[in-house]
């Protein structure tokens, strides 16, 4: 091995020589190499110089430590435990059963319609019940164009004309003996 | 006689360990008040700032505080704890890198009111030469950028080795890493602060 490349190889262990921290054979080996090299003494004595001005000392440290111990007392105490984590699933689900119970008791009530909603749609229902006894009771029915009215509005193709214009027919048959029935009860 | 005051300082600390385990609080304060002066230090070497430090360390000792029940004792109380701080340290550094790169702002890494950290440490060897403090100073503030300029793994490894005169087993226990790992990293770092040294004209 050239000298050089020793000379590389012994400083890349001289940082764990100074720590101490070389095997027993390594640590002869370097001290051999050392005994009879100024280059490497020297850089030996450079790292010592560097770790020696590394800052070391200790500041002060009072305020900080008063400060863990207040917030530790703050803390609860290790070993007692509220809540055990293994039943932490169990929680959640009995909080999911409880709240399906709770909405599937409120959420009809919610869903359900207001009075007013409710009387609207009653009276809705009441005319269209309406319009059916008028289409099936043709004895109330005054005015034909309302029937028509409601035909166009059910059927407006054109091939139901021919339907309609039949059905008027008899309608106005049936009124019509109806109307002459009716006069002869008076 | 050291092994034996050391052996005994062991013993006593176990038993503070388990009493606190045990939700004795008064037990873990003697522990808070031996681990924080140098727990400090270390932090805000690793940041480069106090106030930051000061959280890290705050956060670091609760965690250690509601993680007790879990401390099985398979290692030493301080590896555990260390291991918890420098996570907590290395964790703030790499978020600290990432926000720099995604803000490109510059994060305040020095003391309040312009304080260096250097003048609150003491002087390990006062000089009595005026020109011999000017340049120990500049040399300090030179090994100090190179500090914090270490990748942030490089840097705990330096730091517990440097400071807490950690063994290289002890080390890698901490962080998780092989001791090769732990002895490559040792390296890199001394060589960079050398790298510093040498750029200020010191051969």
């Amino acid at each position: 091995m050239s000298r050089e490349r020793a000379c590389n190889d012994i400083q890349k262990r001289l940082a764990l020589y100074q720590y101490g921290e070389l095997s027993p054979g390594e640590y002869s080996e370097v001290e051999a190499h050392l005994s009879g090299c100024g280059r490497c003494m020297r850089e030996l004595d450079a790292i010592k110089g560097v770790l020696e001005a590394v800052p070391s000392g200790v500041p002060n440290s009072d305020e900080v430590r008063d400060a863990v111990i207040g917030t530790m007392y703050a803390v609860r105490h290790p070993g007692r435990k509220r809540w055990s984590r293994r039943l932490i699933p169990a929680y959640v689900a009995a909080a999911a059963v409880a709240a399906a119970i709770v909405l599937s008791v409120y959420v009809p009530d919610i869903l359900q319609k207001t009075p007013r909603q409710n009387q609207v749609i009653a009276q809705a229902d009441w005319e269209m019940l309406e319009n059916f006894d008028i289409a099936k009771d043709y004895n109330t029915i005054e005015d034909l164009d309302d029937f028509e009215n409601l035909d166009e509005h059910a059927s407006p193709k054109p091939e139901n004309a021919k339907h309609r214009e039949a059905q008027k027919q008899h309608l106005g048959s049936t009124t019509a003996s109806r109307d002459s029935s009716t006069a002869d009860e008076i | 006689m050291e092994a034996q005051s050391s052996f005994k300082m062991a013993i006593e600390e176990k038993s503070l360990i388990e009493s606190a385990r045990q939700g004795d609080a008064e037990a873990f304060e003697h522990i808070v008040k031996q681990y924080m002066p140098k727990a400090l230090a270390f932090a805000r070497q690793m940041t480069g700032n106090s106030e930051e430090a000061q959280d890290l360390v705050q956060e670091a000792f609760l965690k250690a505080y509601r993680g007790l029940p879990n401390f099985k004792g398979d290692s030493s109380f301080g590896t555990w704890f260390y291991r918890i701080l420098s996570n907590i340290c290395m964790d703030s550094l790499r978020k600290t890198v990432f926000l720099k790169r995604i803000f490109f702002f510059s994060v305040q890494e020095e003391d309040d009111e312009g304080e260096n950290f250097l003048e609150q440490a003491p002087d390990p060897k006062p000089r009595s030469r005026p020109d011999e403090n000017i340049k120990q100073r500049e040399l300090k503030a030179a090994i100090e950028k190179a500090l914090k300029a270490l990748p942030p793994r490089q840097k705990a490894v330096f730091l517990l080795k440097h400071n807490e005169e950690m063994k290289i087993a002890e080390i890698a226990s901490v962080l998780k890493i092989s001791e090769g790992a732990v002895k490559a990293h040792l390296v890199r770092a001394v060589t960079a602060l050398r790298k510093q040294m040498k750029g200020l004209g010191y051969e």
